[in-house]
């Protein structure tokens, strides 16, 4: 029975469900990315959260930013910090070779140290990364099993994402309630201790990133709150010589702006944030410093020639 | 481990591929060694507690049935006590009486008295098979029970999986002749046990876990300002979240025995059906609610000393009752609603001349008046109950008094329905047929079909939580 509910979401879940589709069809194409024989382009992967999926138009930025990028995104709901860690660890472990990696999360997201859960197992903890981050998240024996198994079975892992799709026909309303009763936690961020935790976890991600020769930009959002810990990230950034763009300060925003969450962008919000992040996002692509190594150069090239 | 985690499912399979190839003394060093490592899953130093308890109270058992002379069967009696309930104050209650007792300095003008607070884990089930321990020690005390000869058995008896973080609490007299005694395979058993363990993950995964979802938005203030509708949603969605949890994990845990050819006792028998709160405690958490009435009742003097030192001894037996499930005054405060209430209910009943509630059958209209007055008191409870403190128990009653509504409190309401309904009819159906389980009586492939229904609803519907037990914390 179990093997026949595992045969079936492998064979079926991705077809059926929108978002699964729209997940599966985005991680594949980032894992692709910068592999194609079409050298003249640069390549730019955008990652992040829903905030990166409604605060910024994306048709708009990618027509903006030009047609010698190919610029792609990838977005997971729900994700913080430690699952774009290992996600972009294992992104460049299956063959992604962006040469900008855009990564859009808040303070509160990336100070966090939890992940999403069984689901980050099916595209963003690599089998392979699964003892180190049963030690960097400090998962108890059964939540470090239970993540294990969720890097094994695809039932396991988006058994979430099934209820949801079961629930959503049921109740096509029920979003309604989700996005109203969700967690939105209010206490203030203090800026010098999110610059404490941040320096060490920037670097982390920027050493990943150069050690594939991507230049890693983090994109902050805004939010509602004024007091989102932003500049104490900013700091960290500029510290850890990670590239940090900040469009729109929290708090400046009017509340039209927003969804009845107050968190996600509207589409009013959506176009007044995308307007103002593609002159920086330009800037930060022709600023763009970082040189591939001698030898990730001849890795490209040989995963290219492997194509 | 969780009972609802692949890796329990994992461990169960083989422990019990493993268990019905071996002899009855091997089967039983087999589950000493799988409960221990059950147990260890969480932290291997809490094993170092559970087997210190077990040996003393092996010995202290062996001493008294040894002895004739009173006085040292009761001094060795008291010493067993000491130890199980001094393990269980300084683990459970040392801050929480340390944290009072500066409270009332401070409010008596004491400021800045320092304070003794212990930086320790609570080990898990420790107020389990606390209780089963000092149910064995006293039984033997009372001649009750012989002690058992064996230190693996009575090992086996305090420490068997399925029992021992959450129980049901198992009573010396029913399970440990278990223990010593050979298991047969009756594959008719080993069905229900499946079945029990299917009933027990839709219960956990699919209610509980989903009427968790409006229970922690309601009470952490995610639903909006505390008013009707929210304490409503809350309290009600709570009230299914607990008893979809509770007899969740109830079922596994018999539905785990079964599978080894033991049996427990029946935790939960339709407890919003009742229509008494007497009734209510003959249905809810069985197994406490009987230990309580044994153990604790009874020697305070019962209901054999007057009306006046019947109602003190149910307000102490409630009141320590809610203390044994957490070191918090919310819970002395939800034990404190159910003595008093049941005190009202028997000092109502002694003007009506009645000795025993009167019994109500599902067709009577005012057995449904009692069921849903009494399932409100019941709930009224539960928001002290599921508070972090009396504070916030207070502020969210104090929204009673507000009534507010918009479209997303139908919404959630619609939802909450969706998950109690099924519950709350196979309750209905249980009650009607007198059945322990859902279609006990049924075709084998009627059952067989409702288990494949049973794995569907898990399949399709479990939320996706690492959702601890809620008795896991007690």
């Amino acid at each position: 029975m179990s093997l026949a509910v595992e045969v079936a979401v492998r064979a079926g879940f991705d077809r059926v469900s929108k978002i699964q589709r729209r997940i599966a069809s985005e991680y594949r194409l980032a894992t692709m990315i910068g592999r194609s024989p079409c050298t003249g382009h640069r390549h730019v992967l955008l990652i992040g959260n829903s905030l990166l999926y409604a605060d910024i138009q994306f048709d708009r930025l990618r027509d903006a930013i030009g047609t010698e990028c190919d610029v792609r995104r990838f977005v997971i709901e729900q994700t913080g910090y430690m699952d774009w860690y290992y996600g972009l660890r294992r992104l460049f472990h299956n063959g992604a070779r962006p040469d900008v990696v855009v990564l859009v999360l808040t303070a509160r997201q990336s100070i966090g140290s939890s992940i999403r859960g069984d689901y980050s197992a099916e595209y963003l903890i690599d089998k392979n990364d699964l003892p180190s981050a049963v030690r960097d998240l400090r998962l108890n024996p059964t939540e470090a099993t239970d993540l294990l198994f969720a890097g094994v079975s695809k039932f396991w892992a988006t058994r979430a994402e099934i209820r949801n799709f079961v629930l959503g026909h049921l109740m096509p309303d029920l979003g309604g309630l989700m996005q109203f009763s969700g967690a939105v936690n209010p206490t203030p961020l203090v800026d010098d201790e999110v610059e404490h935790i941040m320096y060490a976890r920037l670097a982390r991600l920027k050493a990943i990133s150069d050690a594939y020769g991507a230049k890693l930009v983090i994109v902050v959002p805004p939010i509602h709150e004024e007091r989102d810990g932003a500049a104490g990230f900013l700091r960290a950034g500029s510290a850890a010589g990670v590239a940090m763009v900040r469009p729109v300060p929290s708090g400046s925003l009017p509340s039209r702006s927003f969804l009845p969450d107050r968190f996600h962008l509207s589409e009013i919000g959506a176009a007044e944030f995308t307007g103002r992040l593609i002159p920086l996002l330009q800037e930060q692509l022709e600023r763009r410093g970082v040189r591939r190594s001698p030898a990730t150069t001849a890795a490209v090239q040989s995963s290219r020639a492997s194509l | 481990m969780f009972f609802d985690t692949p890796i329990y499912i994992l461990f169960l399979t083989l422990v019990t591929l493993a268990y019905w190839r071996l002899q009855w003394r091997h089967q039983n060093i087999l589950l000493l060694v799988a409960s221990y490592v059950f147990y260890g899953w969480w932290d291997v130093r809490f094993l170092g507690l559970i087997a210190i308890s077990t040996v003393v109270d092996f010995c202290c058992a062996k001493a008294i049935a040894a002895s004739e002379e009173n006085h040292r069967r009761r001094a060795l009696l008291t010493l067993s006590l000491i130890i199980n309930l001094g393990f269980l104050g300084i683990f459970k209650y040392f801050n929480f009486f340390m944290d009072s007792f500066a409270s009332t300095l401070q409010a008596l003008g004491f400021h800045q008295t320092p304070i003794a607070v212990l930086r320790i884990l609570l080990p898990p089930g420790i107020s389990f098979y606390t209780f089963q321990e000092v149910a064995y020690i006293v039984d033997v005390y009372k001649r009750k029970i012989p002690p058992a000869e064996s230190l693996i058995d009575y090992a086996l008896f305090i420490s068997l999986f399925p029992h021992l973080i959450a129980g049901p609490i198992q009573r010396p007299s029913h399970l440990l002749p278990q223990v010593q005694a050979p298991r047969r395979f009756d594959r008719d058993r080993f069905f229900d046990g499946l079945l029990l363990i299917l009933s027990g993950l839709f219960r956990k995964a699919v209610v509980a876990d989903n009427c968790a979802l409006l229970a922690d938005a309601a009470f952490s203030g995610r639903m909006g300002p505390p008013s009707v509708a929210v304490v409503a949603i809350g309290t009600y969605a709570f009230a299914w979240q607990i008893y979809g949890d509770f007899s969740g994990y109830s079922d596994i845990a018999r539905g785990s025995a079964q599978l080894l050819g033991f049996h427990f006792m029946v935790n939960f028998r339709q407890p919003y059906l009742a229509t008494s709160l007497q009734d209510f405690w003959r249905r809810w958490h069985i197994s406490l609610s009987t230990w309580l009435r044994d153990y604790l009742y009874i020697p305070l003097g019962g209901n054999r000393h007057g009306e006046r030192r019947t109602y003190r001894n149910l307000m102490l037996t409630m009141l320590l009752g809610g203390l044994w499930h957490g070191a918090n005054w919310t819970f002395v405060i939800w034990g404190g609603i159910h003595g008093l209430g049941l005190s009202i209910e028997r000092f109502v009943r002694r003007l009506l001349s009645r000795d025993e509630p009167v019994a109500s059958t599902l067709w009577s209209p005012g057995g449904w008046i009692c069921r849903v007055f009494i399932f409100h008191l019941v709930c009224l409870s539960w928001v002290f109950f599921r508070t972090p403190s009396v504070t916030d128990a207070l502020a969210l009653l104090r929204g009673l008094g507000t009534f507010v509504w918009i479209p997303e409190y139908g919404i959630a309401l619609r939802f909450l329905a969706v998950f109690s309904i099924p519950l709350f009819v196979v309750d209905l159906f249980n009650e009607f047929r007198s059945e322990e389980y859902l279609f006990e009586r049924t075709a084998e492939m009627r059952r067989v079909a409702i288990g494949v229904c049973l794995m569907a609803a898990v399949t399709l519907l479990a939320a996706n939580q690492l959702n601890a037990f809620i008795y896991f914390r007690f």
